[in-house]
């Protein structure tokens, strides 16, 4: 195990690349992510990737690419949106196997690394608009792409847990940028023109900053060197990145939604503030500690509670939304037990303010907690996810130190913890019975 | 590639045996115990987190069989190889997961159509871990209150797939492909069957399924091996030393042609959603050649439906599916089907297109480049599973069931040509095994987002 996770080089302003050379995988991972503050244009922005996967200047269609990815064993390359407080995230991601392990030499990663340069930078324009001054992107392949994100975005509701979590987050932050969808809203996309994203591509591709991974048995100068040469494009100056989270609710009674559904299973989420305290705080070990005990493992209250001794559901967890401070409590019941699930889930957070839990729940959770940690050097892509949340809040965690600041916390730092954190909105999904 | 077996040097136990892949840089070491279980240890080096998984070749299709010493058949209700593997949690002194717990170790389970898998995964003190595991395995504990508790529970499990659209088409079209074969039945059975399970029914089923020779255990992580076979032999024999009797299950036999060759309903999702399935008109292959045929009809898939196909791209075009369309092909002894969907603004007129698409196919052959090129993929795809020690240790046991060393796998990959993929093209999409399910949406009462 090594206890530094990654080797850090700054390629310009607002570029950092991290590596992570390790014999441990057969497997490189290369993932690269422009941040973009969250705002009016996320559908827009949400685009931009999903255009450019369809074709580059040299594999100009999708099946193209996709038969020259099958050429590289089989090559991982795909975007994604994800959002982190206040940060909405275009990723790309580089999958692909090391050349020692299909009999291929040192130049297929400079194929995989090249491709992705080729997608991002080299993009396939629409015929003619280079000439006139209005770069484009292909028409039909926008109208196309416009289709599917809204396709996905509907899609949300047939996964009802998603769609809970994020229609409890719209009503709970509601006029913060953090309420937007990491998709944006299909109203927002229907008017997008090929220009206007062209000029968003550009955008991203000037002015948002880079955050650069790659995880392998590769050589971090070699690396540098390549993407210095493939990447080149995109290694200019740019605007660093500002911390995207916090929240600090002001003072109202707790909001509670129900929005009907004909569900076989209700669920109920509870949105808790949690006083301010984030990734970024020096409390944030004990919010941890104090989120855990109370929601994070079979062991925790909730589970014991609201399944184990009241039969009532078959999840029940809490969950930290640790960018902005706030924590989610949540479980799955019929949707006549709803006052009875809010009931039980209530009285263990006051049972938690009153610092009544015991030596066994803490050590438990503290073990659980470690466990967890330390198996995220088996997964680049946690090992990555970390480093990011670190940059997204300004303030980077290791996996060492954090496990020590663990073992630091007090009982009493959790109680202060729990004593901060308040009930913020309720939000219900399901059939409830009328109402008075 | 080379493999080379050998009796594992120094500990002087014939019985342990050792097995390389020095190309693909993995190793494999095994026991088979006197009681006819097998176990399998692939030590990891550098990887922090050790895993282990027990498992029973018992899943839900295993509800008709004779208990140990009788021969009278019973029938027991469907859902109780999930329902049991909820219930091995429970002990006289209450949860095996707070055992876990105290070692900080993360236990779980899961039980699919043909197989009872008990997994946990930690960092730190794997032997004692590996104790509890095989301690809670062999111990069930059931009385009729805790039976009764959990009833409420899997209810809310069982309510909450069936609020995903995308398993209620896929259980409908297993309904419409079988007649008769208990595939068609949903793996934790229904609210009302879970209703009639008992203590006793759960007792039948522990002590008909739960026979080192019906069972598996396998390691992953950076672990000393002989070391964990000897604990682990030692646990278990002290336990479970002889062979039990060969377990008789039964199995309906199952009909050509499909029970309805279409199913539709409406329910509450985003659009409508399309699965068409063929239903295999010949099943009963294990061991190499079950793996040579889902290969092969996953290169067919591939090749027809894939991301660098014409059809799935013609089909994306028109608007007819997004990113939700995929193929998929589950295999077993007992049962084989391919699946085609996703959701689709046009569900109709998406089937009669994939018709279209698989006639041309069938009538135009596999281009060799095309194969070649595919068959890169897979030799990349097949290396990189070794990255995950969850994947390793839950693919060896699933395999195992199957009769396949995982460790042969990328090799086995490797060996299938372009006649077998070839032959397979003409055998895979016979109009009458199959059948087509949707799922209309409902009014949207669901918010924009």
């Amino acid at each position: 195990m090594e206890a530094s996770t990654f080797v850090t080089r700054p390629l310009a302003e607002g570029v950092t690349l991290y590596v992570r050379p390790t014999r441990q995988f057969k497997k490189v991972t290369v993932r690269l992510f422009f941040h973009h503050p969250l705002g009016e244009d996320a559908g827009l922005t949400a685009l931009v990737p999903r255009v450019l996967l369809r074709g580059s200047r040299l594999h100009p269609t999708t099946a193209d690419l996709a038969r020259y990815r099958e050429e590289l064993y089989g090559l991982g390359l795909d975007a994604e949106i994800g959002k982190i407080g206040r940060d909405q995230l275009v990723e790309w991601e580089l999958t692909g196997v090391h050349p020692q392990f299909v009999g291929a030499g040192q130049e297929l990663l400079r194929q995989q690394l090249g491709l992705l340069a080729e997608v991002i930078t080299d993009p396939l324009w629409q015929d003619g608009t280079s000439t006139s001054g209005q770069l484009s992107f292909r028409a039909d392949y926008v109208d196309q792409e416009k289709r599917v994100l809204q396709d996905l975005i509907a899609s949300l509701i047939n996964d009802k847990r998603s769609y809970a979590m994020v229609r409890l987050y719209q009503e709970m932050f509601a006029g913060d940028p953090f309420s937007i969808y990491r998709y944006g809203s299909a109203e927002g996309i229907e008017p997008v023109t090929p220009h206007q994203l062209a000029e968003q591509y550009q955008r991203l591709l000037q002015e948002s900053p880079l955050t650069i991974f790659v995880v392998g048995d590769v050589d971090p100068v070699q690396i540098e060197e390549q993407l210095r040469e493939l990447w080149a494009q995109l290694l200019h100056d740019r605007p660093g990145h500002l911390p995207a989270g916090g929240w600090m609710p002001s003072p109202h009674p707790v909001r509670r939604t129900h929005e009907p559904q004909p569900t076989r299973q209700a669920l109920l989420y509870l949105g808790y503030s949690t006083g301010g305290i984030t990734y970024a705080s020096d409390a944030y070990p004990a919010l941890t500690m104090y989120s855990a005990i109370l929601g994070g493992f079979p062991h925790s209250k909730l589970f014991l509670q609201v399944r184990e001794k009241a039969s009532l559901a078959y999840f029940a967890w809490t969950r930290l939304e640790s960018t902005m401070g706030a924590m989610v409590a949540t479980c799955g019941i019929n949707a006549q037990d709803e006052e009875r699930a809010l009931d039980i889930i209530q009285h263990q957070v006051e049972a938690m303010a009153r610092g009544d839990f015991t030596e066994e729940e803490w050590s438990a959770t503290l073990e659980g907690l470690i466990t967890g940690l330390r198996s995220a050097y088996d997964s680049p892509n946690s090992l990555i996810d970390r480093v990011l949340m670190g940059v997204v809040n300004g303030r980077q965690r290791p996996i060492e130190e954090m496990i020590a600041a663990l073992q630091r916390v007090t009982k009493d730092q959790v109680v202060e913890v729990a004593q901060k954190v308040q009930l913020d909105t309720i939000y219900f999904l399901g059939e409830r019975e009328a109402q008075g | 590639m080379n493999t080379t077996t050998e009796a594992a040097a120094g500990g002087g136990d014939l019985a342990v045996w050792v097995r390389t892949e020095p190309k693909l840089q993995e190793k494999v070491y095994g026991r088979r115990l006197p009681n006819g279980m097998e176990l399998f240890v692939w030590p990891k080096p550098g990887f922090t987190k050790k895993f282990a998984a027990l498992a029973t070749h018992y899943g839900s299709i295993d509800s008709h069989f004779y208990p140990p010493g009788s021969n009278e058949a019973v029938h027991v209700p469907d859902g109780i190889a999930h329902f049991l593997e909820h219930k091995m949690f429970e002990e006289e002194n209450g949860s095996v997961f707070e055992r876990f717990a105290k070692l900080g170790a993360s236990a779980n389970a899961y039980t699919n159509y043909n197989q009872t898998t008990y997994i946990f995964s930690c960092t730190d003190r794997f032997e004692e871990n590996l104790r509890i595991l095989i301690d809670f395995v062999f111990h069930p504990y059931f009385t009729d209150q805790n039976v009764e508790k959990e009833k409420g529970i899997i209810a809310q499990e069982l309510k909450m797939y069936r609020d995903e659209p995308a398993q209620e088409v896929y259980r409908h079209l297993l309904e419409a492909l079988y007649h008769e074969n208990p595939v068609r039945l949903e793996i934790g059975g229904t609210v009302e069957s879970i209703q009639k399970i008992t203590k006793e029914d759960l007792y039948t089923c522990y002590n008909t399924f739960y026979h080192p020779s019906n069972m598996v255990l396998v390691a992953a992580g950076d672990l000393d091996p002989e070391a964990t076979l000897d604990l682990a032999a030692q646990e278990i024999l002290a336990r479970r030393p002889r062979v039990q009797g060969e377990i008789r299950r039964l199995y309906p036999s199952e009909p050509k042609g499909v029970r309805e060759s279409r199913h539709e309903e409406t329910l509450v999702a985003a659009q409508p959603i399309l699965y068409l399935g063929f239903k295999d008109g010949q099943v009963g292959l294990t061991g190499e050649p079950l793996l040579r045929r889902e290969v092969a009809t996953a290169y067919v898939l591939h090749l027809l439906l894939g991301r660098s196909s014409s059809l799935y791209n013609q089909l994306y075009e028109e608007g007819l599916i997004n990113d939700d369309f995929g193929t998929a092909y589950i295999a077993s002894p007992q049962y084989a089907h391919i699946i085609i969907g996703g959701e689709t603004r046009d569900p109709k007129r998406l089937e009669q297109r994939i018709w279209e698409g698989i006639h041309a196919f069938v009538a135009q052959g596999i281009a060799p480049a095309d194969f070649a090129r595919v068959r890169r993929r897979w030799l990349g795809h097949s290396v990189l599973q070794f990255d995950s020690v969850e994947y390793i240790a839950n693919r060896c046991a699933s395999l195992h069931f199957e009769g396949v060393n995982l460790l042969d796998y990328p090799e086995i990959v490797s060996r299938v040509t372009l006649e077998e993929v070839a032959s397979r093209l003409k055998d895979a999409f016979v109009p009458e095994q199959a059948a087509a399910s949707i799922v209309w949406p409902q009014a949207a009462s669901g918010r924009k987002v």
